[in-house]
């Protein structure tokens, strides 16, 4: 696939001024999604995951947020920031919609659920009322819920979570978006619906050739429906690539420390887990150096000091670490291949769980 | 009951009146044993009655029928002293580090609350000494001790709620999924450490939680429950390698596995729909309407809990020859 990206972000900066100060929430993010490729963006809370996407759908507003001078969120080659309220809005919702993570807060408990999906429908297309509601009945018939022309009629409460969700990605789809921002859509389900949501949004992909940029913190469900990863950390995406780069040939030691974190179903039990020690620091004052050297176990002095520039591998995957600079001694890289290694063989090292 | 055992369920049921002619199943009919120094992991989708399943063997709800032996004293029937030493052997760790911790107390106070009500300490300063102790051993400083809890982060309010547990001594500890709430990488310390503790200080754990692959990583053996009964249990490498119920087998390939190579090549099962309500079920086996199995036999008698395989328990009519 060699076409054009859809969605561009380049250097996106965002702050929030509060009381203690600015909290530099995004600092200077950049990545891209093509047409039918699921975009995964992976890191803890508080990482700016969240935030990101939301300066994508114009959601971040003053007073307290800002979007700094010189970023950019280019879609099909116009800047949406520098965009009129006018055409903000129909991008938002025609163009690029959004799930977010909790599906009761996020609809409206007091109109029923029909109303919700009707109310989309009709700010962007120029149809009846009627033909509205017969368009919404498809769209719940689309997400699969069973008896869409009575649960048209029924308020959120009366939905199970795994439903809510799904009458969500309906709300989300159903002005034919190109782009759907998934935030963290699975995280408060369980796993069995996490499976079902899963599978309907990869099957809408491939339906509708979508771009999907899915915000998450589990590794496993990037595994099963990602094409691209980009790893977060402190408002920065330190390392980005094919997903098959990032699991099997990380280059960063937080990506590595990730996936060390997770255990796997074929370790031995009770075999003490990789732990990244500290926390993760605190946006206000963001350390001058790399953000991650405070908690990485091959920190040099030069981490301390100054940010670490980009370096590139093969297929687009790019990092930001000094690990990979020449003036590096091979003794410290050395010592990060020998304990990838431990991680990563652990996982090509068993192909065998469950065959059926 | 064998020597072994430190804690026992028999035949445990708990229901709740919701309404005036509704009865809600939360725990139906459930038996299992702990061993000393074991983990028991406890399984299921939300709402199929682990918490309530939990609590009730802790002696934090009555139980409408059925009994749970602790070191052989029946629980739910202990008075004074005997309810006061019970009290102290068991311990919980909540899910939920901002909701369970009071947030008008200090640190020193919410751990010293328990070595004062259990009388563990003899003067102040062995009080203050003990809190220390207990605050460098689950990762925190003593400088913490008099702070609030609103200082403190998810991960760091967690290791507060481990230390209040372990202040009394415990010999039991009922973790309500202590570590769903946190993020990945504070996970693994939160897990590392309760691991650690079950070796040095020999705790038994039943630990409640639905990340499928940290319960396998922190138990010895897993009880799966299904709308309040327990449809399988086992040792958990055995569970996740060789499940016999329909259910376990739909709720292991559901889990998604940190691996691409292993996501793209399985095949998942899929469950139709959602659990049902727990509200008046229909009789017969409880998961027999999103079973790909069922046989006509399910949809009027329940299967009982049988052990199949030595130390493998599975309620479901296909192995019930």
């Amino acid at each position: 696939m060699s076409q054009e990206p859809l969605l561009k972000v380049e250097d996106l900066k965002v702050s929030f001024h509060t009381y203690a100060g600015e909290v530099q929430a995004v600092r200077g993010v950049s990545f891209d999604v093509k047409a039918g490729e699921v975009l995964a963006i992976i890191g803890e809370s508080g990482c700016g995951k969240s935030v990101t996407s939301r300066a994508i759908m114009s959601l971040v507003r003053g007073p307290q947020g800002e979007i700094k001078k010189g970023s950019k969120i280019l879609y099909e080659e116009n800047n949406i920031l520098e965009m009129n309220k006018k055409e903000q809005r129909a991008f938002r919702g025609g163009e690029c919609s959004m799930i977010f993570q909790d599906a009761l807060v996020s609809l409206n408990p007091t109109m029923k659920i029909g109303k919700q999906i009707i109310e989309n429908i009709v700010q962007h297309k120029k149809i009846s009322k009627k033909e509205a509601r017969q368009e919404a009945i498809e769209l719940l018939e689309a997400v699969g819920i069973p008896n869409p022309e009575k649960r048209i009629d029924q308020y959120p409460f009366e939905f199970s979570g795994g439903m809510r969700q799904r009458a969500m990605i309906a709300i989300a789809i159903a002005c034919n978006p190109k782009i759907l921002i998934a935030d963290e859509p699975t995280t408060a389900l369980d796993v069995t619906i996490q499976a079902q949501i899963m599978e309907l949004i990869k099957s809408l992909k491939e339906k509708r050739n979508t771009a999907v940029i899915l915000i998450t913190h589990d590794f496993g469900v990037v595994a099963g429906s990602a094409n691209k990863v980009a790893v977060m950390y402190a408002g920065q995406v330190i390392e980005s690539g094919s997903r098959d780069e990032i699991f099997y040939n990380p280059q960063h030691p937080y990506t590595l420390a990730l996936l060390g974190s997770v255990p796997k179903l074929e370790w031995a039990n009770k075999q003490l887990l990789q732990t990244i020690k500290g926390t993760p620091p605190d946006l206000i004052s963001p350390p001058k150096g790399c953000a991650f050297a405070k908690r990485c176990n091959y920190c040099m002095n030069i981490c301390l000091e100054e940010m670490p520039g980009t370096t590139d591998f093969e297929d687009g995957h790019h990092t930001r670490c000094w690990l990979h600079d020449q003036e590096v001694p091979e003794s410290v890289k050395k010592m990060f291949y020998d304990d990838r290694k431990i991680i990563t063989d652990n996982e090509n090292g068993v192909t065998a769980v469950e065959g059926e | 009951m064998s020597s072994h055992d430190i804690l026992e369920v028999k035949h445990l049921k708990k229901y709740f009146n919701v309404g005036k002619h509704d009865l809600l199943k939360a725990v139906d009919d459930v038996s299992f044993t702990i061993k000393e120094g074991e983990t028991l992991g406890l399984v299921g989708e939300s709402g199929c009655g682990k918490t309530t399943c939990g609590r009730t063997v802790v002696g934090m709800y009555r139980a409408t029928d059925g009994e749970v032996y602790y070191k052989g004293q029946n629980v739910h029937k202990l008075k004074g002293k005997e309810k006061k030493a019970f009290n102290k052997e068991v311990q919980i760790i909540f899910q939920d580090p901002y909701a369970s911790l009071d947030p008008r107390m200090t640190v020193a106070e919410i751990i010293g609350e328990g070595i004062e009500i259990h009388e563990l300490a003899k003067t102040k300063q062995e009080k203050e000494e003990k809190i220390a102790h207990l605050l460098e051993l689950v990762g925190l400083n003593k400088e913490h001790a008099n702070r609030f809890i609103h200082e403190f982060s998810g991960g760091q309010r967690q290791r507060i709620g481990i230390a209040r547990a372990l202040a009394v001594e415990p010999k039991f500890i009922m973790c309500d999924e202590p570590i769903s709430a946190l993020d990945v990488s504070i996970q693994a310390q939160i897990a590392n450490m309760l691991i650690k503790f079950q070796q040095e200080m020999k705790l038994t754990y039943l630990f409640i939680a639905h990340d499928l692959a940290m319960v396998k990583h922190i138990s010895d053996r897993i009880a799966v429950m299904y709308l309040g009964s327990i449809v399988e249990l086992a040792d958990s490498e055995v569970l996740y390698r060789h499940p016999f119920h329909p259910y376990t087998e739909a709720l292991m390939s559901a889990i998604p596995i940190a691996d691409p190579k292993i996501e793209d090549s399985r095949q998942r099962i899929m469950l139709e729909g959602d659990v049902p309500s727990p509200i008046n079920t229909p009789p017969g086996c409880k998961f027999q309407g999103r079973c790909r199995k069922a046989m006509d036999q399910c949809k009027c008698d329940a299967p009982e809990l049988k052990e199949v395989e030595p130390g493998h328990f599975v309620a479901c009519h296909l192995y019930n020859k």
